[in-house]
């Protein structure tokens, strides 16, 4: 049990101080894998906000040793899906900022950068070609950091189909950039 | 790739604060005066269809039928009620939503092994018969909804569909308590099958509707 998994069971007993460091705990990563997957601050903000509302209206839910990181990442992945379907828009597919901020944080040199951006962007056009369920379980698990029994609660299935799910992606991953870089 | 702003902490906290939530403890009391209301409402229901009805079955056969409804009932929805935040795998749903039926089937057929006799006695009131096992089922089948209500991100229409299956269950075990028609067909279908399958419809429906994650504000 993590130390934020102890702040939640905290809160679902009534310690409304605990709600901060609930906030604190979950935040920066949901917000990561928001921004990244709407590609606007602003209706990440709100998918955020939406989440942490959720969580506290459901905290007495919250079951003594449950995990609420894949709680709190499946409440998002949810309300950001509806967002975009009231939006009339398709999900997006990754995009490429991540790599790019890190490298220009790093002062790196600009053909690095470069390299590093367009190596990126070849990832998001072939992680966008994936389908879905290899797509989502690869993200989860390497751009969002989640384990595998993490990543399958999310996703509501076995860690098995997970690992596989994330096995397929990798291998066509690095089957398509391979045969991008013999090109 | 920068943090939230810090702005947004400050009115996430000011809005929960602004809009309190139950405690862990103040849910189990909520949960437990929602079970005790479900159990008046079945109880009453069962007094206004007749209470426990023996007719011509041995109270062998009554308490095999409904012991057997009663195993299965506890099973599914022990199989189906969720065990994490999250519910159930979509994979374990599924075998909730394929299985209950058959087993439904099954209850019968076992029962017409060992009363074969009892297969002759039957009152024609196969409708109806249907008909409140659908009305019995649905009171369990609204409850775990409630419980569940708002709070599936991941499969709720499945969900749904798991639970209105468990319920069909509850109703076949309340069938063989108040109906006291024995005939294989009858038992089958009015007890066990129609009710579940119907339920199961219902609790996608519902399901999709009720137990999906929706925003708040």
């Amino acid at each position: 049990m993590t130390a934020l998994d102890r702040a939640m069971d905290r809160y679902a007993r009534g310690d409304d101080a605990a709600f901060a460091e609930v906030y604190d705990g979950l935040a920066p990563r949901l917000y990561a894998y928001l921004v990244r997957h709407a590609r606007d601050h602003a209706k990440a903000e709100d998918v955020l906000q939406q989440t942490m509302l959720q969580i506290h209206r459901h905290r007495g839910r919250f079951l003594p040793g449950a995990e609420v990181m894949p709680w709190a990442f499946a409440i998002a992945r949810r309300l950001l899906v509806d967002t975009h379907r009231r939006g009339g828009r398709e999900v997006l597919a990754p995009g490429d900022d991540d790599v790019g901020d890190l490298l220009v944080a790093l002062d790196a040199p600009a053909d690095e950068l470069a390299i590093a951006k367009e190596t990126a962007a070849r990832l998001g056009e072939e992680l966008a070609k994936l389908p879905e369920n290899q797509r989502v379980a690869f993200e989860l698990i390497k751009q969002d950091g989640l384990s595998v029994a993490e990543a399958a609660q999310v996703l509501g299935t076995t860690v098995a189909a997970v690992k596989l799910r994330a096995h397929r992606a990798y291998e066509a991953l690095r089957a398509a950039l391979g045969r991008k870089q013999e090109s | 790739m920068s943090g939230p702003p810090v702005d947004l902490r400050a009115r996430v906290l000011a809005a929960a604060s602004a809009t309190p939530a139950p405690t862990r403890s103040e849910r189990s009391a909520q949960v437990a005066r929602g079970l005790a209301l479900v159990l008046a409402v079945l109880a009453a229901l069962a007094v206004v269809v007749g209470g426990v009805v023996r007719g011509e079955r041995s109270a062998a056969l009554v308490g095999f039928t409904s012991g057997l409804g009663l195993v299965l009932a506890l099973g599914l929805t022990s199989v189906a009620a969720p065990r994490s935040l999250l519910g159930r795998p979509r994979g374990v749903l599924l075998v909730v939503l394929l299985a209950t039926a058959p087993l439904l089937a099954v209850v019968p057929l076992v029962a017409d092994l060992f009363w074969p006799a009892a297969s002759a006695v039957r009152s024609g009131a196969h409708l109806a018969c249907g008909g409140i096992s659908i009305v019995e089922g649905a009171v369990p089948l609204a409850f775990f909804l409630w419980l569940r209500a708002g709070t599936d991100p991941v499969h709720p229409t499945l969900t749904g569909a798991a639970l209105g299956a468990t319920s069909g269950a509850w109703a076949a075990m309340l069938a063989y308590l108040r109906c006291p028609d024995a005939e294989l067909l009858h038992c089958v279908v009015a007890h066990g099958v129609l009710p579940a399958l119907v339920l199961l419809a219902a609790g996608a429906l519902a399901g999709g509707r009720f137990l999906r994650v929706r925003r708040s504000v």
